[in-house]
């Protein structure tokens, strides 16, 4: 191993666990744990994602030069007895609740982890959870310098901060710290709006665009105070996530006009509105932050990490309002990527390493696509055991193939290449559609996804030709930014349409991509080159010769409330239980109609909880 | 690795072939291997057979049969006397005074001539007199006539394990019930039971027979020792429906403790000082919310804080 330094990044035991390994400095290999474990935002020790990294680059623990773990846990436990100390006598369940798991496991997280990796003998290092935010927001990024902006809903103290980044220097200089926090503020309201907190953030953000935000005034002026330099404070006696297990407390609800909505209960025109005036809360706050770091730091470029990094629809508002030239965000912004970015600190920070960036604006985050790849003739294997029929393609063939089922209006399955690391599927693992269909949306998410009608799907366009459909100029490879279709692709409502509200919009064609156009015109964007896709880029490509149109619909390849596929067997299954015509798995291709009937055992609409 | 290394890509599908697992089965999802399972569960049904031994055939038995003064039982069918209480005038000999000192002092030994100890079968129920009584070492007693004592029970009476005298009675007491003696002036005591008596005899908490929880403690440690399978099931049992509980509600009590007892005091007296470390005071407007954040050595990625 003349030469090599291998460092091992994870995240765990609080949710959404991974693991990254860098190789002098290069990003090897990075995955969650839930593609593996089919648990979704599995928390424990991402066994086999580390499995898997290590095998992709061809070593054994034995070869790693450090394993470093996301956050201090000493440090949070601090916080956490703190917060104790703050709102004592009140908060004994939580207490009973988080003790016994600290006392017994977390606070020897070194000896937890080196327990799971036998044969690597040295101390487990520990990066600030921001600080790896940060690093990872800041190191894979196109740029020399560049400000960084990490928002998340905790980590030890800090729940936001900025810094400063250049060459391999990373500084972060200011922040704020728990309990006041924007994700925390966002969650509150995924909750109270009847969602589940951590992960139905996404369903708020969704349905936004169906509300108004008529409660902006009421969030400012009573639950959360903004001032003018981005800076926060939240009116902790409405909140009840210190001492209590709910997020919010009767003095909330006064607020707002009544109790939180129950989950799985009817979505009304309220919700949606909340929904909207939270939205138009973080997008004013992250603006005025980003201003107020413009301002501090000089620096044209931003880069953005953490899981409100993940709220597409406000980047793409910070994108337009162009207070900074230029913004990367990490794809893996919530606390997987911290994995990601705690291994790339340990080499740039702890070892003091220099770093270089390619400099024709290309990232370092290799599209993401960091995980494992399915193979044909492995596939093959598999899918002869289990009798099912496939037609085998030669690889420059399969692109058109597959353009031309798309254009035929099937939905197809897409399981090619390393798998994306982040909750976004690229075109790794993907669900795709016609783009141009009326009925797509509500057929991929009532018979595909199994999930809420409201829910939109994003449009994948190929690099060059997204300006030409949408309102931006720069690529989106991450799918984390969200820009309006281009007029001239808008098909104008009549004054009749114009009156409804909500959801009865949804039936209303936008414009000639109905299926990825959002009520609002906008579409979460992801922009697909040949350098890190070439698969998918040819499928768009091949797509756009055929019908002239170069969107199509990807969605990730799950249903509802499951980790978005791995490999071929949990993309056949995945394929089988649902409503999809076509499966693609490398260069083989399945059609629904030949396979053998499925054997299901027990409901498997039980197996994942809703969330 | 070696220099071999020529891409990532090709490690792994080394790696896979030299396995000679298809990589979907063998990257992806880790099974449980089955057999690995059972033994893993087999070693902790062993170690918890092996600890109920510990704990009940050996600490817990032996404390009850300590408690129930199995240790001071004699040797065979018999039942000497003990008593536990102190007669008047006994005393406890001096240290290094010789093993055949007499112990009892003269006035004790007219009282006991003339109000004998009695065999009982109960407490209340008290019955004959014994047909002569023996003060060891007693110079002024005659010695024992041998033939006297032919065809009667001796009983053997001490004082805190001393023996102080042994009566003859005429009729041997029932091997179990008769285990008593009232001695004079005194409620009928416990007689110092023989081996198999204090074995029989030997209650834990009064309730239930120790020598049960003897064979429970042997026969879990035996199963463990020996087919540790068989004891899944029980394992499995024991883990769920008493261990888990009973954690779950020690943990409450300790925490409970903890919290009353520290967290709570603690927390309000600095709220009294005025401390406020979850900033929940607002400031007044105009005053930004950021706080500095102060720069730190690299070296710090080594602690875990």
């Amino acid at each position: 191993m003349a030469g090599k330094t291998y460092i091992l990044g994870i995240s765990a035991y609080y949710h959404d666990s991974a693991a990254a390994l860098v190789c002098d400095g290069e990003i090897v290999a990075a995955a969650q744990e839930e593609r593996f474990t089919r648990k979704k935002h599995d928390e424990r020790f991402p066994r086999n994602a580390v499995d898997y990294c290590l095998r992709e680059a061809g070593i054994t623990t034995k070869d790693l030069a450090h394993v470093a773990f996301y956050d201090k846990p000493i440090l949070k436990f601090e916080r956490i007895l703190q917060t104790y100390l703050g709102v004592a006598p009140f908060g004994l369940h939580q207490f009973f609740r988080a003790m016994p798991v600290w006392l017994r496991e977390k606070l020897g997280t070194n000896k937890l982890i080196r327990k799971e990796l036998p044969g690597y003998t040295r101390k487990v290092l520990f990066g600030e959870h921001h600080e790896s935010h940060a690093a990872s927001a800041f190191y894979p990024s196109p740029f020399e310098e560049a400000a960084v902006l990490t928002i998340d809903g905790v980590g030890e103290w800090a729940t936001t901060t900025y810094g400063v980044g250049r060459g391999s220097e990373l500084e972060l200089l200011g922040e704020i710290n728990f309990p006041h926090s924007l994700g925390m503020l966002y969650s509150a309201f995924t909750y109270y709006t009847g969602f589940k907190v951590n992960s139905g953030e996404y369903k708020v953000m969704g349905l936004a665009p169906y509300g108004e935000p008529r409660f902006v005034d009421q969030i400012l002026e009573h639950v959360f105070e903004l001032r003018e330099d981005g800076s926060f404070h939240m009116r902790m006696d409405h909140f009840d996530f210190l001492s209590g297990l709910r997020m919010t407390n009767g003095k909330f609800d006064a607020v707002f006009g009544g109790p939180p909505r129950e989950s799985e209960g009817t979505l009304t025109q309220r919700e949606m509105d909340l929904a909207a005036s939270v939205q138009v809360v973080t997008e004013m706050c992250m603006d005025k932050m980003a201003r107020f770091v413009r301002e501090k730091t000089g620096m044209k470029n931003l880069c953005l990490a953490g899981g409100v990094a993940l709220n597409c629809v406000a980047n793409g508002k910070l994108l337009r309002s162009k207070i900074f030239d230029n913004i990367w965000i990490q794809p893996a912004a919530g606390d997987a990527g911290g994995a990601l970015g705690v291994a790339l600190s340990v080499w740039h920070k702890y070892r003091g390493q220099p770093r270089s960036v390619p400099g024709n604006g290309k990232d370092l985050q290799k599209g993401s696509y960091l995980g494992p790849a399915p193979d044909t003739e492995e596939a093959k294997v598999y899918f002869d055991s289990i009798g099912a029929k496939y037609v085998e393609h030669e690889a420059d063939a399969l692109p058109e193939v597959v353009a031309e089922i798309l254009a035929n209006e099937n939905v197809v399955g897409l399981c090619q290449g390393r798998m994306e690391f982040g909750p976004r599927a690229l075109g790794g693992r993907s669900i795709l559609g016609d783009s141009r269909s009326q009925e797509m949306q509500t057929t991929m998410n009532l018979k595909i996804k199994f999930r809420e009608s409201f829910r939109p799907f994003a449009p994948s366009i190929l690099e060059e030709d997204v300006n030409e459909w949408f309102e931006q100029e720069v690529p989106s490879p991450y799918m984390l930014l969200v820009a309006d279709v281009r007029e001239q692709h808008l098909i104008p409502m009549t004054e009749d349409q114009k009156k409804l509200f909500g959801i009865e919009k949804l039936k209303i064609p936008r414009s000639k991509i109905p299926s990825v156009t959002h009520v609002d015109n906008s579409a979460r964007i992801q922009t697909v080159s040949e350098d890190t896709n070439p698969v998918y880029y040819r499928i768009i490509k091949s797509f756009k010769e055929k019908t002239g149109c170069p969107v199509v619909v990807n969605t990730s390849f799950n249903v509802r409330g499951e980790p978005i596929v791995a490999n071929a067997e949990d993309a056949y299954r995945c394929f089988m239980r649902t409503n999809m015509d076509y499966l693609v798995v490398d260069r083989l291709v399945l059609a629904k109609p030949d396979q053998p009937e499925w054997q299901e055992e027990g409901d498997w609409r039980d197996e994942f909880e809703l969330d | 690795m070696t220099e071999a290394t020529t891409s990532p890509k090709q490690g792994l599908s080394d790696l896979n072939t030299s396995l000679g697992a298809p990589r979907h089965k063998d990257l992806y999802r880790v099974k449980e291997d089955p057999s690995a399972a059972r033994a893993e569960q087999k070693g902790q049904a062993r170690t918890l057979g092996l600890t109920f031994f510990l704990v009940f055939g050996v600490l817990i038995s032996g404390l009850s049969f300590l408690l129930n003064h199995a240790h001071r039982a004699g040797r065979g069918a018999a039942v000497p006397a003990l008593a536990q209480e102190t007669l008047p005038g006994w005393a406890e000999p001096a240290a290094g005074a010789a093993a055949d000192a007499p112990r009892i002092p003269n006035a004790a030994v007219a009282a006991w001539k003339q109000n004998p100890p009695r065999l009982a079968s109960s407490r209340e129920d008290v019955g004959q007199a014994p047909a002569s009584l023996d003060f060891a070492f007693d110079p002024a007693d005659d010695p024992q006539d041998a033939a006297a004592a032919a065809g009667k029970t001796p009983i053997r009476i001490y004082m805190r394990g001393h023996l102080v005298a042994t009566a003859y009675y005429p009729e041997p007491p029932a091997k179990e019930a008769a285990a008593w003696v009232r001695l004079p002036d005194h409620e009928p005591a416990p007689a110092r039971p023989s081996f198999v008596h204090a074995y029989r005899e030997a209650k834990l908490l009064r309730l239930v027979p120790t020598r049960y929880v003897l064979y429970v403690g042997c026969v879990l440690g035996a199963l463990g020792l020996l087919v540790p399978a068989l004891l899944i099931p029980f394992y499995s049992f024991w883990m769920r429906y008493v261990a888990a509980p009973l954690g779950w509600f020690n943990t409450r009590v300790i925490l409970g403790i903890v919290w009353v007892l520290i967290f709570t005091p603690l927390g309000l007296i600095r709220k009294l000082m005025g401390a406020d470390a979850l900033r929940r005071a607002s400031l007044p407007k105009g005053e930004s919310y950021w706080l500095e954040r102060k720069k730190r050595d690299p070296k710090h990625f080594r602690n875990g804080f």
